[in-house]
């Protein structure tokens, strides 16, 4: 399994990097579009802003080749925080800069009397069933813990698209799938072995 | 809902975790990568480091102990202690740390702080707090018996710099709201007056500080028992730091989850 890890300048990749290798890939960091060979699968990851990232996917040429990736050789894509909030439309936290748009809807920034960041671990339930979900027990009485650290969170329009919830003031989409893309707003990478559990189920599908 | 988290803090001088990790099956109690891995495998949330080394090479030395840490822990860890610029804690983040925490240095130049947040992410940034009760002198008693007494002053903390050694004159509580208005992610707020001795938390200055800010606050300092964890949680913090008792052996992180959730407070089981 060969793994394609988008590297934007944003963040540390090596907890990433790592978590994959666990999960049995063979992981190649690529820092521009033109690099990009012919990997399984293409991991998004994240922390940081909103408009830096979609600054830097523009500037290393992401934008065009991710999407012919995954739209049209439909190589899966799986994204991690802000390489799930990037597949929306646009987000408060950069007003006037266009995220990837694959997805409909907007990224929206926590409100009312709570702590923000949301940060630590909390509860994901399954909306609809996924083997790397279910591998988890998702629908049973227990749900998993997952690690989150983000102070926005996308509203899909498409209800459908929506994979898993997690209830931090308002119960928001912490997952999504729709085709080849799959992306989370928790990190698997800093999750222990529900993280662990949920990567390798991914990878080996 | 969002777990309370549960936070070992290991001291690490010259590469090395002081006072060790008194757990039946480390391999080097003083080895920084062993230590990370036994707090994994026991399931603590988040992993906080405080380098205390005072030479000068302690940024040579800390590139290979963060570099460890980080291949020991599938959990978030934090480090602190001695960092003083934005290189160096770009440094500490690409070696694999998630949040970095500041303390002197930001009381010296509060800027650090909105640079940090601005640089990395407000996520990534963890301001402590060192602070001590004010105390009041009362006059009439000065005359009286002739020496100072001095008193607690209600709701009034200072802060303190240098590992505890320098008062500021700062107020601790306002320090707190400054921290978070220039973009800290977190407070890491420690009871000088508690620090070492195992009566709990100083739930006064905890109630005080995690209603003042919109951020986490990690409550730090004085753990003696798992009640002092509970208290902590109920006076507002949303995680729990402590260093000895899990050290020491005194309880296991299990032993603490599993009191705090059967006394009704939400926390992560480890599977």
């Amino acid at each position: 399994m060969q793994v394609a890890l988008i590297d934007y300048g944003a963040s540390n990749l090596r907890s990433v990097e790592k978590a994959l290798e666990a999960a049995g890939a063979q992981v190649t960091k690529v820092d521009r579009a033109e690099k990009l060979g012919g990997a399984d699968v293409i991991v998004v990851p994240g922390q940081g802003h909103f408009g830096h990232s979609m600054a830097q996917i523009r500037a290393r040429g992401f934008e065009e080749a991710l999407k012919r990736k995954v739209f049209e050789e439909k190589i899966p894509y799986i994204g991690i925080c802000i390489g799930f909030q990037i597949l929306f439309d646009e987000s408060e936290e950069a007003p006037g800069v266009a995220g990837l748009g694959w997805l409909k809807g907007r990224v929206v920034r926590f409100r009312g009397n709570l702590k923000i960041p949301h940060m630590g671990w909390n509860e994901v339930r399954a909306e609809r069933p996924h083997p790397a979900l279910d591998a988890l027990g998702v629908r049973g009485s227990e749900p998993p813990f997952f690690y989150f650290v983000h102070s926005y969170y996308p509203e899909p329009v498409d209800p459908s698209v929506v994979l898993a919830t997690c209830d931090y003031g308002v119960r928001f989409a912490c997952a999504v799938q729709t085709g080849p893309i799959l992306a989370v707003q928790f990190h698997p990478e800093k999750s222990q072995q529900a993280g662990k559990t949920f990567l390798s189920t991914l990878l080996a599908r | 809902m969002l777990a309370k988290r549960v936070i070992p803090c290991l001291d690490v001088r010259s590469g090395r975790v002081v006072k060790g990790v008194k757990f039946v099956d480390i391999r080097d109690a003083g080895d920084v990568g062993d230590s990370a891995a036994a707090y994994d495998a026991a399931g603590a949330d988040e992993v906080v480091f405080l380098d205390i080394t005072a030479s000068a090479d302690a940024r040579a030395i800390r590139q290979d102990w963060v570099k460890r840490a980080a291949e020991a822990l599938s959990v978030p860890f934090t480090v602190g202690g001695g960092l003083k610029s934005i290189e160096e804690m770009r440094e500490v983040l690409l070696l694999g740390a998630d949040k970095i925490s500041i303390n002197t240095s930001a009381v010296q130049r509060p800027e650090l702080i909105s640079e940090a947040a601005e640089s990395f992410g407000s996520q990534c940034v963890v301001v402590a707090i060192d602070a001590k009760k004010k105390m009041a002198t009362h006059r009439h008693e000065q005359t009286r018996t002739g020496v100072h007494n001095e008193t607690p002053e209600s709701g009034r903390w200072e802060v303190h710099v240098h590992g505890g050694r320098t008062a500021t004159g700062i107020d601790a509580v306002e320090w707190a709201e400054e921290s978070a208005r220039r973009g800290a992610g977190e407070i890491l707020l420690t009871s000088m007056d508690r620090d070492g001795t195992k009566e709990g938390y100083d739930l006064e200055l905890l109630h005080e500080v995690s209603s003042r800010v919109n951020i986490p606050v990690i409550a730090s300092g004085g753990v003696g028992t798992m009640a002092h964890l509970k208290e902590g949680i109920e006076a507002g913090a949303s995680a729990v730091l402590a260093a000895s008792i899990f050290h020491y052996g005194q309880f296991t992180i299990p032993d603490v989850k599993a009191y705090l959730k059967k006394n009704g407070i939400h926390v992560r089981i480890a599977q």
